[in-house]
């Protein structure tokens, strides 16, 4: 049985419909993130779940128990503002006791407990600075302290980055994974960026308009994106309009437009003639002088480039007219290749996907 | 959990929803009824429900109004209110914006200070305050004397100050110069100085920085200032009877009378009705005004 | 950029606050000036002090005008602050009406409207009908002070109090009232403020026997001038700044909004 049952919930704020009938199921000791642009709804289902907002439609369960009607407090389920909402007239270990101090556990426990909390997340001298006195970093650590000590169920995270400049946020990445593999409780992760989603979850799911369109691992909402919007979210891709014509086996022939044939990776079962959408990974791509048999082949030439240090990214107009996204990494040190220069693109018969629009 | 939350909504804003009906709007609602009364007997008011041959009945007369119409001197009196509160309001703002630019222009750490030296003076009695102008006004003083002089100078009868429309007008000033530069500053705190940077970069001289910039963008602020000043200027009362003598009478002075010395309370209960119509129409006036220049007045 | 020294701003801006504070700084000067007629200096004396302190009708005044303010803001702080917590979170109907009104109307009509209320009603025209009537437009003060606080409350902070296990009534003990404590503060020593200085209502409705400072002085004013009135409008005056002194120090941005 999935932790969380989340079965056809909706909330409307007047003809909005923030949240349409989303069925997830969540299990025990997952990191599941929500992830989706700005407005997508996975705010509004974090706190359905939290019990912030009332379910229209649907219901929530967790475990066995149905959580409608169970208020905030009741319910065994915490949250890591993006603002964290320190209490600023508390002190830090006040703030992280708060929980205990709410069930009534003797003061003395709580002591013992609140120091263990900060030894975990490395502030273990901090008991008694003032939130206004630390840093967003610590801010943050002082947040999922208090969020985690009375060991709730699950987890509800919501862009608790967000606020981080870039080096610590990577850094904190990774202390979010191991904390909680640790801990071993469930998180539900909200956040608008793709590559944090992709480093830190065993399951995401992708929203969109308030409905939840791919559940699946990291890696195969990558490769796999079930559609135009999927793609697109995730990652660069290069999307081209197409047209299945030829359908051989586990390949399909498509009628790219711009490109011409192109054969691709076939996922689900397709009609002759039907429309849709070739997906194509930068990094998928490659500058070859031959090519062979099973990869897909033109020439064109580079007409701009992004140096990032690490990789490149050049923008190739073929001859047929389309222009692709390449990505390379900068194996051979500085800059391989220059505007105007002619190149041939090759690029295997897997690589492609046909998605639906 | 509705009904809970709206059992709590009662309990919590009840009370001073009760309270607050049961000692403003009542006594508002009572006065409104007491305007179409009779005088008691011996002054006061007349009973409103009246059990006699003809049974129960109410015992209602328009004579307050009428009264009230016919006789030019009330309108007079209004009018005269109407103006003072004019003048205090105008000079309120031509002393009040330089001191709130001051402040809003000043830098951030002295502003807490410079405002707390506005209110300070404001918050110690108000009769104290118009005292001081007792003092100030009076015969004895060197303005008085100063002024007699002049006017002797100029072979001129000698004036008194003291218990004379200037007196009130100073007065009223005095009092109620707060009020316009609290909320003045409150607008002007808020103006981007880069807009007039901006301005004098694209070449306006100082003055025309403040007409064509700085005012029209401190409307809202000069309205919540005007009606602050304007609305407690026309129905005071305190300030005439203390500095104004007999020529200084203002329309609070009147309802004052008829309560307390006349004890006519129907038609005081008339004349004050007609000064919170006054006062309603003006304040809606204001807030319509505010609102097309873009401001509100009340948080 | 070159900013202009605005010269002649700040001279007028000085004029003002001259304006503002010379005829106070008059009076508290004439407080101590030995002279009977009050306006030729013949020397510095405590005497009108002194004959203050002997003056029965004028302690039993100062009596009641603290007894009467302590009341008012007592209970209109509790009222104000359950209006101001209502003005935030609930939409009640008529409530922010019912709490303007009473500041956008002129005193004067208040007073004469509760004048006549009490008398239709058979209420004794005393000290409790004055408490009642400071009470009423206290209540609209310490309200907007306290929303004032409340609003600048993060609302985050109530919603993980309650994510993190307290009922509401736990949330707004632990996090809300101590968070506005010093609005609800501030607001009591307003409504104390306001309550000894009013002079207006409690004019019509004190009756015969109840007589409060300011009443006093109106008397000693307008019938007979005796410099005791410096003396005891200086008390008043630092009384005043005093309390004001500590209100602002716990709510700055409060008093400011309330206008």
């Amino acid at each position: 049985m999935p932790l969380l049952d989340i079965r056809n919930a909706s909330r409307w704020f007047g003809e909005l419909g923030a949240v349409q009938g989303v069925s997830l199921q969540i299990e025990a000791g997952e990191f599941f993130t929500l992830l989706g642009p700005s407005g997508c709804g996975k705010t509004t289902l974090l706190r359905l779940i939290a019990g912030f907002e009332p379910l229209d439609q649907g219901q929530i369960f967790l475990g066995e128990r149905d959580m409608s009607s169970f208020p905030p407090e009741a319910r065994p389920i915490h949250t890591v503002f993006q603002s964290y909402a320190l209490f600023p007239h508390m002190s830090v270990a006040e703030n992280i006791g708060f929980p205990l101090r709410m069930r009534s556990v003797s003061k003395s426990e709580i002591q013992t407990r609140v120091q263990a909390a900060l030894d975990e997340v490395k502030l273990p001298q901090m008991a008694s600075r003032y939130p206004d006195a630390l840093s967003g970093g610590q801010r943050q650590r002082v947040a999922i302290a208090r969020a985690l000590i009375d060991q709730p169920e699950i987890l509800l995270l919501d862009e608790p980055l967000a606020a981080l400049d870039l080096k610590l946020r990577e850094q904190m990445r990774v202390e979010l994974i191991k904390l909680q593999q640790e801990v071993g409780i469930t998180f539900v992760y909200v956040t608008h960026d793709q590559s944090e989603a992709l480093a830190l979850s065993h399951r995401i799911a992708v929203m969109n308009e308030g409905k939840v369109i791919q559940v699946d691992v990291p890696d195969k909402i990558y490769e796999f994106p079930l559609n135009r919007f999927v793609a697109d979210f995730i990652g660069n891709c290069n999307l081209i309009d197409a047209e299945v014509a030829v359908i051989d086996g586990a390949r399909v022939q498509l009628s790219a437009k711009g490109l011409g044939t192109v054969s691709a990776q076939l996922e689900q079962p397709v009609q002759i003639g039907q429309a849709g959408v070739l997906a194509l990974r930068p990094e998928k791509l490659r500058f070859a002088i031959d090519h062979t048999p099973d990869e897909n082949y033109f020439s064109g030439k580079i007409r701009h480039q992004l140096y990032l240090g690490d990789v490149t990214r050049y923008m190739v107009e073929l001859d047929e007219g389309l222009t692709l996204q390449v990505l390379l990494p900068n194996t051979s040190g500085g800059r391989s290749f220059d505007i105007g220069d002619s190149v041939q693109l090759a690029w295997h018969d897997t690589a492609g996907r046909f998605l639906n629009a | 959990m509705p009904s809970q939350e709206r059992l709590t909504r009662w309990l919590i804003g009840g009370p001073p929803w009760l309270y607050l009906l049961l000692l403003f709007v009542a006594p508002t609602l009572i006065m409104v009824a007491a305007s179409f009364g009779w005088p008691g007997a011996e002054g006061g008011l007349a009973p409103l429900l009246l059990r006699d041959a003809q049974g129960l009945h109410f015992d209602l007369t328009l004579d307050n109004y009428t009264d009230l119409a016919a006789t030019t001197l009330y309108a007079w009196l209004f009018l005269k209110s109407l103006a003072y509160a004019v003048v205090v309001t105008l000079c309120c703002l031509i002393l009040a914006y330089p001191l709130a630019l001051t402040i809003a222009k000043s830098p951030k750490r002295w502003r807490n200070a410079l405002l707390l030296l506005v209110i300070l003076p404001f918050w110690s009695n108000f009769l104290v305050r118009i005292y001081a102008w007792m003092i100030i006004l009076g015969p004895q003083a060197g303005l008085s004397r100063l002024v007699n002089g002049v006017l002797a100078w100029l072979h001129l009868e000698p004036v008194s100050l003291l218990f004379s429309p200037f007196a009130v007008l100073i007065g009223l000033i005095y009092v109620h110069l707060p009020f316009m530069i609290l909320p003045l500053y409150a607008n002007l705190e808020k103006h981007d100085p880069a807009l007039l940077d901006a301005a004098r970069d694209l070449g306006a001289k100082p003055w025309q920085c403040f007409w064509q910039i700085t005012f029209p963008l401190s409307r809202p602020g000069v309205i919540a200032g005007a009606i602050l000043v304007f609305i407690p200027a026309l129905g005071a009362f305190a300030v005439p009877d203390i500095l104004g003598g007999t020529s200084g009478i203002m329309i609070g002075n009147v309802i004052k009378m008829q309560f307390l010395e006349a004890r006519d309370w129907p038609f005081g209960s008339a004349l004050s009705i007609v000064m919170t119509i006054l006062v309603l129409a003006l304040t809606a006036a204001a807030a319509w005004a505010a609102r097309r220049a873009g401001g509100r007045i009340y948080d | 950029m070159i900013r202009q020294p605005a010269t002649l701003r700040w001279l007028a801006a000085i004029g003002v606050y001259a304006f503002l504070y010379l005829p106070l700084l008059i009076v508290i000067l004439h407080s101590f000036n030995a002279s009977k007629l009050g306006t030729q200096w013949s020397g510095f004396t405590l005497h009108w002090y002194q004959v203050l302190l002997q003056d029965d009708e004028m302690l039993r005044a100062a009596y009641h005008s603290l007894l009467i303010a302590a009341v008012a803001s007592a209970v209109s702080t509790v009222l104000g602050t359950l209006a101001g917590l209502a003005l935030h979170r609930y939409k009640l109907r008529l409530l922010p009406l019912l709490i303007m009104a009473p500041l956008a109307i002129p005193e004067l009509l208040s007073g004469v409207s509760l004048l006549i209320f009490f008398v239709l009603i058979n209420f004794t025209l005393g000290l409790a009908s004055i408490m009642l009537a400071h009470i009423a437009f206290c209540i609209s003060f310490v309200a907007i002070v306290v929303r004032s606080r409340l609003v600048g409350m993060d609302p985050a902070l109530v919603e993980a109090a309650r994510d993190l296990g307290a009922t509401p009534w736990q949330s707004f003990r632990y996090i809300t009232l101590p968070l506005i404590a010093p609005g609800i503060v501030a607001g009591a020593l307003l409504a104390f403020t306001l309550s000894i200085d009013d002079f207006v209502i409690t004019f019509f409705t004190a009756g015969v026997d109840a007589s409060t400072l300011p009443l006093r002085i109106y008397t000693m004013i307008k019938i007979t001038v005796t410099p005791e009135v410096n003396a005891i409008s200086t008390i008043l005056v630092l009384l005043t700044l005093v309390i004001l002194a500590i209100a602002a120090r716990l709510a700055p941005s409060a008093l400011r909004s309330g206008t």
